[in-house]
């Protein structure tokens, strides 16, 4: 068990996200069963009230989530020099079996209770609260998320062992590497770049066309493909080593933290096309063109960021890696 | 303009103590009049007031307010009905006492979060028509009952709202300021707004100002 | 989703705070104080943390320990030549030193050889070297002492010299030729610097044998073969890497840092029930006011709003000063009192200026541990005052 303060300071956040989340979780469950926004019962009212109290809730628990995620890695990057064998993240969080999973599910819950805060908005601004029930459903489910997010960080940390001997990102993330992912390097460098720019074009045609079904899809899609396209290629241009196929080192000082701009660049904009989507396709009268747009500006910046990094590379030294 | 449809208020519903302070009440009142909701104390007036503003839900009933159904709308909704439609003024003021004549003016706008120019040019406007003008920067505690009216009629009116909802207005005041009050309502009148005065107060009877009277006993339509 | 910030609002809140006067201010002054305390723990640990790494960083690369049935033994020095053939070894140094401990006075003095020949294994001591002549002590048995050995020497009537009782039950005396500051943690107040042919008098070690063996490695990759090789000429050795010391100092400090932690988090918690006590009760005042708010066209949404930005105001102003306070307690002041609690034991002594250092992470620590828990005890209270029925001012 690591008992450092700054692995105390996430732990007691998680014991109070998994109290206040269970609150709101048994509150939850009666708004889901008995909400009814016609009724003249005593018992709606008291069901209006609660729900603001969940809402309450959730938003205190996503706005605190943002910076404790940057926090947790930058958390996980300190142990990295306790750990024998770990050079960043990528060796703390392989250090345990469900590692990626955490990281993973960090990730989806902060789009999931983005997502939750986004439907709440909208349903504030019907006079009918036409999403309540569905919600409050929804969060029932988004719970368990959470809880197992919640229980995957104390196993973590509890696992931690700084007397073990861990792999380092060279071998996590290499063509040589048995681990699962090694069939992505056989992907070769000019499909997945044209992939990449392709779907970012899609983007930014669909964002002018304003097709929400297409732009769902379309930043869904690039998620996993920009990560894909940061491991494989960008990645070893801000290394400027070919080898090294690490996507949590530039999260460190030596990089001048520019992971963190990058990831929450590609995090923020996708969040925002797909949220901007949901709404249109939810709610057809309106166009929702601020989160589009912070969509678009977001994952350009994210693109223009990454493509820089060979840009000027090849501009120095006159050749790719 | 205001309609009610057999309104029913029950408090407690269900339990020992349960208390019927108005039954199936029904009236309209259409744009611009000014409607004067008589009854002796505990008749049901306060009641009545805050289900047409939306405060509370009637028990049975239904209550359109211009338009809208008061009495199926969602807390979050009312508020923002109340914020553009109702200005309210009560029987003992309720103004903030520790914030000043400004401060208290405004805060109904607080949260449209206006720019602060047409903040001041509203709030401006409303305190020199009704002569407080030089109170602005007064703590409350500190003006006079009459004063302190004044102040409670610019804070009904700062968000210009169609209905003016008046409870008891006239219970802290002496008769010269009674009349006044009587005055202003006058030409609040004239701007076309629809006006309801719940009172006991014998001044109103018979004004030229009250288009139509109300009249509640115990809860129940007279 | 949208959250605008509405500067009305937060000049309302403030006069809020501004209103309810002493409550406010309690609670500022409270939670001001817990952050301080936390914000002093942490900061002295972080202080003195990296102070040992400077030290740990002094350290040689490697130790070579002799082990005898698991147990610290003297290491003979046959293999020392061989030692230094070894690729990459610039320099192999056996140190000779131990505790010994003064049966009067009841105390342990760490007493280190300095070898009069050799260079010395930190640099800093060499300096010592060349203030006092330790090639002339030898001839005259001499030693220079850390301040507190010499109180305690003073205490017992030693002025100029001490009998040290060598393991065959001899006198050594040996005179006392300087007293030395205790600068950094390493020089404690405890120590004993004599010449490595008197301590071996004194411990009864053979002249062919060391305490352990120091090595000193130019190139830090070349360490694990290295450690094979050392393996291959002493088999029961223990050899301690640099690095191995580094983790297990850090996780000391970090789980000491943690008890300390898990302490104060016992008494945030007091507190917070007391503020979530103070949140909820509120006067028939307060209630009006809600009531009037939410007559005028307040939302529910725009009361809670309102209760966030107070808490966050009494929140931020308590974190800062709480920060500058700790700040100012422990690097102007030296943390009094509460540095003991992380140097009293005997992992280090109490003698040095803590270094200052103010890191990112520090901070945030101290701030996820202040304001958002702040935040949370008030939490569901604010939404109690902001569902609180409104027809209470109509009556
Ligand atoms: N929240 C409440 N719970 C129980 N009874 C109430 C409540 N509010 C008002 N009443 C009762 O309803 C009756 C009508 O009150 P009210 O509308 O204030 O009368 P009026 O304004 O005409 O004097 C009174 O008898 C009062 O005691
Ligand atoms: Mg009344």
């Amino acid at each position: 068990m690591m008992l450092s303060p700054d692995v105390i300071a996430i732990l007691v956040l998680d014991a109070l996200f998994l109290l206040f989340g269970t609150f709101a979780f048994v509150l939850s469950l009666g708004i889901a069963r008995h909400f009814d926004a016609h009724s003249f019962h005593e018992r709606q009212y008291a069901l209006e009230k609660k729900a603001l109290l969940v809402a309450t809730i959730i938003q205190y628990i996503f706005y605190l989530k943002l910076p404790l995620f940057l926090f947790f890695i930058f958390t996980s990057d300190t142990i990295s020099n306790l750990i024998t064998g770990a050079m960043c993240a990528a060796g703390v969080v392989n250090s345990v079996d469900f590692g990626l999973l955490l990281f993973a599910f960090k990730i989806i819950n902060l789009y999931l209770f983005g997502f939750w805060l986004v439907l709440h908005t909208l349903d504030l601004k019907n006079e009918t609260l036409p999403y309540t029930r569905a919600k409050f459903s929804l969060f029932v489910l988004f719970f368990f998320f959470l809880v197992a997010e919640i229980f995957c960080d104390f196993y973590f940390f509890n696992a931690l062992n700084i007397d073990k001997i861990v792999s380092c990102c060279g071998t996590l993330f290499s063509a040589t590497s048995t681990s699962s992912i090694r069939f992505i390097f056989e992907l070769p460098h000019p499909i997945l770049l044209s992939m990449f720019y392709g779907t970012f074009a899609l983007h930014v045609m669909l964002f002018f066309r304003k097709d929400a079904l297409g732009f769902l899809l379309v930043n869904l899609f690039f998620i996993p493909l920009s990560i894909l396209a940061l491991i494989l290629f960008f990645g070893t241009y801000i290394y400027e080593l070919p080898t090294h196929h690490c996507p949590f080192c530039f999260l460190q000082k030596e990089y001048h933290y520019v992971g963190y701009l990058i990831y929450i660049t590609l995090f923020g904009g996708t969040f925002f096309g797909i949220s901007a989507s949901i709404m249109s396709l939810a709610d057809q009268r309106k166009t929702y063109a601020s989160f589009y747009r912070y969509s678009f500006y977001l994952t350009a910046l994210f693109v223009a960021i990454v493509s820089a990094y060979p840009l000027l590379y090849f501009y120095r030294n006159g050749v790719w890696l | 303009m205001i309609h009610l449809n057999t309104v029913s208020k029950i408090f407690n519903a269900g339990a020992k103590n349960a208390f019927c302070a108005l039954d199936a009440v029904s009236f309209e009142i259409k744009q611009g009049e000014v409607v004067l909701l008589k009854g002796a104390s505990g008749s049901g007036k306060s009641t009545l007031l805050s289900l047409i503003a939306g405060l509370g839900k009637p028990t049975h009933g239904e209550i359109v307010v211009g338009g809208k159904h008061i009495s199926k709308l969602p807390d979050h909704f009312a508020a923002l009905f109340r914020r553009s439609s109702i200005g309210f003024i009560f029987q003992k003021f309720n103004l903030i006492p520790t914030l000043s004549v400004f401060e208290n003016i405004i805060v109904p706008l607080i949260p449209s979060n206006i720019p602060e120019k047409e903040l001041c040019s509203r709030a401006n406007s409303l305190m020199h028509r009704f002569g407080i003008a030089e109170k602005r920067e007064t703590l409350i505690k500190h003006l006079s009952g009459g004063e302190q009216q004044r102040v409670v009629i610019c804070r009904a009116l700062i968000n210009n709202p169609r209905i003016l909802l008046c409870d008891e207005p006239t219970a802290n005041l002496d008769a010269t300021l009674s009349y006044e009050f009587v005055q202003m309502m006058q030409t609040l009148k004239t701007e076309g707004k629809t006006i309801v005065i719940a009172t006991h107060d014998s001044l109103f009877f018979d004004l030229p100002l009250i288009d139509r009277s109300i009249e509640l006993s115990k809860g129940k339509q007279i | 989703m949208h959250i605008k910030f509405n500067t009305y609002l937060l000049a309302y809140a403030l006069n809020a705070l501004y209103r309810r006067g002493f409550k406010s201010f309690f609670t500022f002054l409270m939670l001001s104080f817990i952050t301080f305390l936390m914000a002093s723990i942490l900061i002295i640990a972080h202080a003195i943390k990296y102070e040992l790494s400077l030290t740990i960083d002094a350290l040689p690369e490697l130790t070579i320990q002799n082990l005898q049935a698991g147990r610290h033994q003297n290491i003979s020095l046959e293999h020392l030549d061989t030692l230094l053939d070894i690729h990459g070894v610039q320099r192999a140094i056996p140190r000779v030193w131990g505790f010994y401990y003064f049966d009067n006075a009841g105390v342990n003095f760490s007493v280190m050889g300095i070898d009069t020949f050799d260079h010395q294994t930190k640099e800093h001591l060499e300096t010592m070297v060349t203030a006092f002549d330790f090639e002339a002590f030898v001839a005259t048995p001499s030693m220079v002492v850390g301040k507190g050995v010499q109180r305690i020497l003073n205490e017992n009537y030693y002025k100029d010299y001490f009998n040290f009782i060598t393991t065959e039950g001899n006198f050594q005396k040996v005179s006392l030729a300087g007293v030395f500051d205790a600068r950094t943690s390493l020089e404690s107040n405890d120590m004993i610097f004599m010449p490595q042919e008197i301590v071996r008098n004194i411990f009864g070690m053979h002249p062919q044998e060391a305490t352990d063996i120091v090595l000193r490695i130019a190139n830090k990759d070349e360490i694990a073969t290295i450690i094979t090789k050392v393996k291959a000429l002493y088999p029961s050795s223990r050899i301690i890497t640099k690095e191995a010391m580094r983790v297990s100092y850090q996780s000391i400090f970090d789980y000491k840092s943690g008890i300390f932690l898990a302490l104060f988090l016992v008494c945030l918690v007091t507190f917070l029930m007391i503020v979530y006590d103070r949140a909820s009760g509120l006067s028939s005042e307060e209630k009006k006011e809600v009531g009037i708010l939410k007559a005028v066209g307040w939302q529910i949404n725009d009361i809670l709003k309102e209760k966030f930005y107070e808490a966050s105001i009494i929140a931020f102003s308590a974190f800062l000063c709480a920060i500058i306070a700790a700040l100012f307690f422990v690097y102007t002041l030296q943390a009094p009192l509460l540095r003991d609690i992380f140097t009293g034991y005997s992992v280090l002594k109490p003698t040095f200026v803590l270094p200052f250092v103010v890191d990112i992470q520090m901070l945030s620590v101290i701030f996820f541990l202040s304001v958002p828990i702040y935040m949370a005890a008030v939490l569901i209270p604010s939404w109690k005052t902001a569902t609180l029925d409104a027809d209470e001012v109509m009556r």
